[in-house]
């Protein structure tokens, strides 16, 4: 995954980082924020052009490179939250087979599934945009982007047991608060 | 299956919350790429991009007309490419005759088909005709004959026991081709200061396969005849192309002909 060659030294390099990096960008985003689409779409945007306009200044890897692309993208997020007052995003739930094909990987053909993951995800949804920011932060970069706690702990500047930790809590979090009677709470 | 009966669903259900997020994929829309092919760094990238082609395409095109200007084979295959001999892909060919029978193919090299004199032809043709300033022992100039349909200057030569052709195009006009056998050596040769074509050989009839002969139209069969006692020898000077093409059994050859070539003026 790491690449030895400087990521940002020239456009050809810079439109390979984005190519290599864009759509983890997008989804930290789109969860950050909450959506809508075409507002993570905006801020993706934004986060690259800060990105070329200070590419001269970043020194390190392509690891590091995804790591600074992040704490921009962070910092657009929460200055647009503070901006638009956006908090959560309800999606279109009317259509599910158009959302879960676009967007969850493997979707399966059976339209009782599709509706129980329809009702699922969204309840999911509702539970991580009511997390801190810091703590659904960290849940996108472990499990939707499926960063090891270490790579997270060096990002975010935190011990692993640290990470571990909350990481650990938020889960029990969302797990306790997932609705009684619901499928999932029915296995878990 | 009842309302109550979700089993199916369990096994296909992954683990929650975990499992669904990392199944949980958004993807930008058109627009947003779209959005991005106007980013500074694309359009430098894709700048940067044309660039390089253009760069490698001057670099080939200049290898090319290097390799060409330099090397014996390649120009060989370039003079293949302007209008010199054409390879056929085997040492068979069949060829179409119309309005004429194929004896009268052959009795081709006649003073009645060559009637013209030298300024009747040039008047035709629109330009002057080169020939050589001596000719061989025993060589005599026949007539001329002008074909207009592919602007061609045709000079019939007779010698003891053969015929020799000068042909005589301007380049500006359509290309005129020499079909040769696949089994042809074409064989590059100076010329003064310019270099031409030489073959030995040439197409034979193969008696009796008259493929067909409806409407005054008839079809030979032909095969490549490297012994065959014709020699030709083809190239450009000075915005024409040239032809000398000697038939018969005592037909000069190589040297003959580059010595005729290199006196024509």
């Amino acid at each position: 995954m790491i690449n030895p060659e400087p990521p940002l030294r020239n456009s050809e390099a810079f439109s390979r980082l984005f190519d290599r990096t864009h759509l983890a960008v997008y989804r930290y985003i789109f969860v950050l924020i909450g959506g809508p689409g075409s507002l993570a779409e905006d801020l993706t945007a934004d986060t690259y052009l800060r990105a070329w306009k200070s590419r001269h200044r970043f020194q390190g890897n392509d690891h590091a490179a995804i790591g600074w692309l992040f704490t921009i993208a962070r910092n657009l997020v929460i200055d647009a939250s503070r901006r638009r007052k956006v908090r959560g995003f309800e999606l279109d739930y009317s259509d599910p087979e158009d959302w879960l094909d676009r967007w969850l990987v493997n979707p399966e053909g059976n339209p009782e599934i599709q509706v129980l993951r329809q009702e699922q995800f969204k309840i999911l949804w509702d539970l991580i945009q009511g997390l801190p920011l810091d703590r659904r932060e960290l849940i996108i970069l472990r499990y939707m982007l499926d960063w090891p706690v270490k790579n997270i702990a060096d990002h975010l500047n935190m011990l692993e047991n640290t990470v571990s930790v909350y990481l650990r809590r938020t889960l029990d979090q969302l797990h306790q608060a997932w609705p009684e009677g619901d499928q999932y709470h029915d296995r878990y | 299956m009842t309302d109550t009966d979700t089993s199916h669903l369990s096994n296909s259900t992954p683990d929650y919350p975990e499992g669904l997020l990392s199944a949980f994929h958004p993807r930008p829309s058109p627009g947003f790429y779209k959005r991005i092919q106007r980013t500074p760094w694309q359009r430098s990238y894709q700048h940067h991009l044309l660039l390089k082609w253009v760069i490698s395409l001057t670099i080939m095109v200049a290898v090319v007309i290097v390799g060409f200007t330099i090397s014996p084979p390649l120009q060989a295959i370039a003079r293949q490419l302007f209008s010199f001999f054409i390879p056929d892909t085997q040492d068979t060919l069949e060829v179409s005759i119309e309005g004429i029978t194929p004896l009268e193919l052959f009795q081709y090299a006649s003073a009645e088909n060559f009637s013209l004199s030298i300024e009747q032809a040039e008047q035709q043709a629109e330009f002057s005709i080169r020939q050589p300033e001596s000719l061989l022992p025993g060589l005599e100039l026949i007539g001329t004959r002008y074909e207009p349909d592919l602007h061609v200057v045709i000079l019939l030569y007779q010698g003891a026991g053969y015929n020799l052709f000068l042909s005589q195009r301007s380049l500006s006009d359509q290309p005129e081709y020499f079909s040769i056998g696949a089994s042809a050596q074409v064989e590059i040769v100076q010329i003064g200061t310019f270099q031409g074509e030489y073959v030995a050989g040439g197409w034979v009839a193969v008696p009796g396969t008259q493929l067909s002969d409806i409407d005054s139209q008839s079809t030979i069969q032909a095969v490549w005849d490297p012994t065959l006692p014709q020699f030709t020898l083809r190239w450009q000077s000075e915005g024409f192309a040239f032809e000398l093409r000697s038939s018969g059994t005592n037909s000069p050859q190589k040297a003959d002909l580059i010595s005729l070539a290199a006196d024509i003026r």
